[in-house]
């Protein structure tokens, strides 16, 4: 009898739980519904909620646009609206793939870039880069090549560290660490060999692409990603029990039915993917994979069931957040979003750090 | 329930395991013993399906391991390690849903079966606990209790008197940090499943705890089983000092087995 009344208890606090995190989606919902207003209005453009409602009413209802409002129109509907979709798509990208990408090496300090899709990336965008600099005639498609270069890089870069990390029992976790610093150096050394020998021009797009933006993002880009991001999502949320599971120990996923070698496979080929097609298409965009899972980890658990849907959300808030002050905090000048999102994680990771050697539990 | 023939398992050319027979029958509560090295954990490894490079066979009822489906298997055989680390902030009552996790039911179903298996090792009032708060013995209960969950079927057949009939349950040092209440309490319970069919294979260094509970006993020695059989076939002077190479005391106790002494 002791036993059907604590069943109801803890059926009860496991209920209240579910209610309070549902709670929390749908504020950071409205949330990100904020930032987003507020997002459209800023930037060395000035565009006032009211107006762009005006616009977008008179667009809808097919009235002939003034030459101001069409301004006010194309800033929305070609730069603003993309770019902010955008944002929101690799935001989650990002932050579920550090979810991953720290449940599977149970480490809470670990980051995709960690086995080399960042490196491979940007080695291999820095010799396109390079490329397009010595032979013009590559310029037309310069901006397809470089986005082709780092997604291939990217994935080489982890085929490389998972052909190292492989042991005939599997895959071993330190190996893969390791076998990640080391590719790494390695695309650090061909970035610095690059840029000894590139001329200025082609210095500053590799330093400027390594800064990551949002910049020149159009529908059909917004739309490939939007495309691709669907299934990746819903393929993540597929991982949130093998990823709990992990949490407890390889050992003891496998005890309980998990393929862990096979699940090993998948997860870092998702992760390689999903980050090798954000870098690609936005350049290096570091510590959302790092700073979102603890954030989200804090307000909703470890339970990937939640966590996983949680750092989705938070990431796509995190980066529009980030992406409106690269416009708004200095205008006319746009501050690469990488440099936003890195002065924020950086001195967040130097904090969990800290917190670390005294003893705190990371959460 | 549990046959293994002619296990052997080397580390380079250093034999861990070396040609092991051991059979274990329904309901039946099984203690290894032996020296430290002497291949104890690796045999339970073995059975576990975490070393896949062994040679011989090791069939659960009836059918090697190999062919089982890892789902299928997992509701059949729980292993608990001596040491279990969680990573990140889960809570007891997660730790024991994930248990749950090969089963198809629904939330109150699975809930109140954890909470069964939560009062009788007297861990109900650590819900709600991050698990990397809780004590050594406190830990080495819940994953005890997730490795019950884990093993006990669903409710409509939960209540069978042999509900647990062609289970196995293998337990690393179950009771090394658990304190004087505990430990007793905690081996109360095992044998309470046994006699619902469940079979344990146990390793333990405290032979005065364990040995009243087995029905049989594995001698190991440098991963060669020494002696096989049943708690006063197998427990006597010689084969402990063959088996640790001291020669130990036993003083004979009124209708139980021996407790041993240095």
């Amino acid at each position: 009898m002791h036993s059907k009344a604590s069943a109801v208890n803890l059926l009860l606090s496991l209920n209240a739980r579910r209610q309070r995190h549902l709670r929390g989606f749908v504020f950071g919902s409205i949330l990100a519904g904020v930032i987003l207003l507020v997002g459209m209005q800023s930037g060395s453009f000035e565009q006032s909620a009211g107006m762009l409602a005006d616009v977008i009413l008179q667009k809808v209802h097919q009235q002939t646009l003034s030459q101001e409002q069409y301004l006010q129109w194309y800033v929305f509907s070609e730069l603003r609206a993309p770019r902010m979709l955008m944002a929101m798509f690799i935001g989650a990208l990002l932050a579920m793939s550090g979810c991953a990408m720290q449940g599977l090496v149970r480490n809470p300090l670990a980051d995709p870039g960690l086995i080399g899709i960042s490196g491979g990336a940007a080695a291999a965008a820095a010799t396109a880069l390079a490329l397009i600099n010595h032979f013009p005639e590559l310029e037309a498609g310069g901006q397809y090549l470089i986005a082709f270069s780092a997604f291939i890089g990217a994935l080489l870069a982890v085929w490389i560290v998972l052909i190292v990390a492989r042991t005939p029992a599997g895959m071993a976790i330190s190996s893969l660490i390791l076998a990640g610093v080391a590719v790494n150096a390695l695309a650090g050394t061909h970035i610095g060999a690059i840029s000894y020998m590139a001329n200025d021009d082609a210095l500053r797009q590799i330093t400027y692409w390594t800064m990551g933006s949002l910049g020149g993002v159009t529908w059909s880009k917004v739309l490939f990603v939007g495309a691709l991001s669907v299934p990746i999502i819903a393929l993540y949320m597929h991982l949130c029990q093998p990823l709990n599971l992990f949490a407890l120990g390889e050992n003891e996923a496998q005890c309980m039915g998990l393929e862990v070698n096979k699940y090993k496979r998948f997860i870092l080929w998702l992760v390689a993917f999903s980050v090798a097609l954000a870098t690609a298409l936005c350049g290096i965009i570091g510590f959302v994979g790092l700073v979102v899972p603890h954030i989200a980890r804090t307000l909703f658990g470890a339970d990937h069931k939640y966590l996983m849907p949680a750092c989705g959300l938070l990431g796509a808030i995190l980066m529009l957040a980030a992406d409106t002050a690269s416009r708004a905090l200095f205008p006319p000048l746009e501050i690469p979003i990488g440099i936003v999102t890195s002065a924020v994680g950086a001195p967040f990771f130097l904090y969990l750090l800290a917190k670390q050697k005294r003893g705190g539990a990371i959460a | 329930m549990l046959e293994l023939e002619k296990i052997a398992l080397y580390h380079g050319a250093t034999p861990l395991l070396n040609g092991l027979d051991i059979t274990l029958k329904v309901g039946e509560f099984s203690t290894v013993i032996g020296e430290n090295g002497c291949g104890k954990s690796t045999l339970l490894r073995c059975i576990a399906g975490l070393h896949s490079h062994y040679s011989g066979r090791v069939a659960l009822n009836e059918r090697e391991l190999s062919g089982w489906n890892t789902k299928t298997l997992a509701t059949q055989r729980a292993f608990v390690n001596q040491h279990n680390q969680v990573q990140f902030a889960f809570l007891t009552e997660e730790v024991l849903q994930l248990g749950r996790m090969n089963q198809k039911e629904t939330l109150a179903q699975s809930t109140e079966l954890i909470c069964q298996v939560a009062e009788q090792l007297s861990i109900g009032h650590l819900f709600g606990r991050d698990v990397r708060t809780l004590s050594g013995g406190e830990r080495q209960r819940v994953f005890i209790a997730k490795a019950l969950v884990q093993l006990l079927p669903n409710a409509k057949t939960a209540k069978y008197e042999c509900a647990f009939e062609g289970k196995l349950l293998l337990l690393d040092e179950p009771t090394s940090a658990l304190d004087f209440r505990f430990q007793k309490a905690m081996m109360d319970v095992i044998k309470s499943y046994c006699q619902q069919g469940l079979s344990v294979m146990c390793v333990s260094h405290d032979m005065n705890l364990v040995l009243p509970y087995a029905n049989q006993v594995i001698l190991l020695a440098n991963g060669r089983c020494l002696a096989q059989g049943q708690v006063c076939e197998v427990i006597n002077e010689q084969n402990l000092q063959q088996c640790f190479g001291v020669t130990p005391t036993l003083i004979p106790q009124a209708n139980s087995v021996p407790f041993i002494t240095h």
